[in-house]
C-alpha cells in the first residue's frame, strides 16, 4: 500500500485516516463532508454532475495537492462510475471508505409527478448508489476491509407529504445498508446509514415557510439541522471507534422522530 | 510459457493469495476440483478472485452474466476463452 501511495506523489498516509470516496461532494451536505474529512487528514475523492466554487478552491489549494481528487460525472452511468473507481484505486492504491451522498430531490403531489421525475430519482438516488457501491465493494473485498456510510433521510423512515418518491429512494438505502452489512461483515467491511432530519442546505430552500415552521415545531431541539450536525457522525462511522457497529441507521434529526 | 499456462498460473496464484490472506493453506489445484466443495472457497472468496483477476488480466467474464462455473478447470477455460476473444 505504502509503495502505491508514494507512487501517487503522497508522502504519508496517516494510519488513523484513509482514502475515501464521497459521491456528490460539490455542494450541500456532501461538500461539508468533504471539507470535514480533508480537515481531519483523509485523502478525499469526490464526483458530482457539475463542479462548484468549493471544488475549485480545494483543487487550487497547494496544501491539498495529492490529497483531493474530483471528476464531473453522472452517477447513473455504469461505465463512468467503473472508470472513476478504477482511477481512484490506481491513484491511491486502495479505497478505505465510501460515503454514498449523491442524491436529487423532487417534491410535489405524487399523482402529478412525471415519468422523468421518477426515472431521475431512481437512477441517481438508488441506481447510482448501487453502481458505485458495487465497484467500491469489489475493491474492499480484495482488501478485506472497508467502511460504507449511506446518507439517507428521516423521510425514508417516517415519510413526508410531497416527498413520496424521494422518500422511497431513501428507504431503499436502508434495505441496502442492512443487507450489505450482513453480506460483507465477514470481510470486515462495515455498512451503516445516517438519517438526517431536514437540513439547512440548498435542498431545503424549496420548503415553504409554513413547512419550515412545522418542522421546527415538531423537532424537540427546535430547529432545522445543519450539515455540521451530521458530518461528525459520518466521521465516527468511518473511525475505529465504531468498529463493532454495522447494519445500523443513525438518526440525526434533533429528536424529530423520537 | 504458453498463453494457457500463464492464465492458469495467474488463477492459481490469485486463489492461493486469497487462501493465505484468510489464514488457510496454499494448495496445488487439480482440474476437476470443485471451487467451493474441494478448494473451500466461499462466494466472497470467488468474488475477490474475480476482482483480483480483473486487475491482473483486464477482463471480468462474469460482468456479462456468465454463470455455471463449478470446477477449477472450468474457471481457467472461461478466462482463456474470454482472453482469446
Amino acid at each position: 500500500m505504502n509503495e502505491l501511495v508514494m507512487n501517487a506523489g503522497l508522502q504519508t498516509l496517516p494510519e488513523t485516516t484513509g482514502v475515501v470516496i464521497v459521491s456528490g461532494g460539490s455542494r450541500g451536505l456532501g461538500a461539508c463532508i468533504v471539507q470535514d474529512l480533508l480537515d481531519h487528514g483523509y485523502f478525499v475523492c469526490s464526483f458530482s454532475r457539475s463542479s462548484s466554487a468549493r471544488i475549485e478552491t480545494w483543487q487550487a489549494d497547494p496544501a491539498l495537492q495529492g490529497r483531493f481528487y474530483f471528476e464531473t460525472l453522472d452517477a447513473g452511468h455504469a461505465e463512468a462510475v467503473r472508470s472513476y473507481v478504477r482511477t481512484v484505486r490506481d491513484k491511491f492504491g486502495r479505497i478505505d471508505f465510501l460515503v454514498n451522498n449523491a442524491a436529487i430531490a423532487r417534491d410535489g403531489v405524487f399523482a402529478l409527478m412525471t415519468d422523468s421525475d421518477f426515472q431521475q430519482l431512481l437512477q441517481i438516488n438508488l441506481g447510482g448508489c448501487f453502481l458505485l457501491t458495487r465497484e467500491v465493494a469489489r475493491q474492499m473485498l480484495v482488501q478485506r476491509k472497508g467502511g460504507i456510510v449511506n446518507i439517507s433521510s428521516i423521510v425514508g423512515l417516517s415519510g413526508f407529504s410531497g416527498l413520496a418518491a424521494y422518500s422511497a429512494t431513501k428507504a431503499g438505502l436502508f434495505g441496502l445498508t442492512h443487507s450489505l452489512a450482513r453480506e460483507l461483515g465477514s470481510r470486515n467491511i462495515r455498512v451503516n446509514a445516517i438519517a438526517p432530519g431536514f437540513l439547512e442546505t440548498e435542498m431545503s430552500e424549496g420548503l415553504a415557510e409554513s413547512q419550515r415552521k412545522q418542522i421546527e415545531r415538531r423537532t424537540p431541539l427546535g430547529r432545522l439541522g445543519t450539515p455540521e450536525d451530521v458530518v461528525p457522525v459520518v466521521r465516527f462511522l468511518m473511525s475505529e471507534d465504531s468498529r463493532f457497529i454495522t447494519g445500523q441507521i443513525i438518526t440525526v434529526d434533533g429528536g424529530a422522530t423520537a | 510459457m504458453t498463453h494457457t499456462t500463464l492464465v492458469r498460473r495467474k488463477i492459481e496464484l490469485t486463489i492461493n493469495q486469497i487462501l493465505e490472506e484468510s489464514g488457510r493453506a496454499r494448495q496445488d489445484f487439480q482440474d476437476d476440483q470443485a471451487l467451493v466443495r474441494d478448494i473451500g472457497l466461499d462466494s466472497l472468496d470467488l468474488a475477490a478472485t474475480v476482482v483480483q483477476l480483473e486487475h491482473e488480466l483486464g477482463i471480468d467474464p462474469f460482468r456479462e452474466g456468465r454463470t455455471g462455473v463449478q470446477t477449477f478447470s472450468e474457471l481457467v477455460r472461461l478466462y482463456e476463452d474470454s482472453l482469446s476473444g
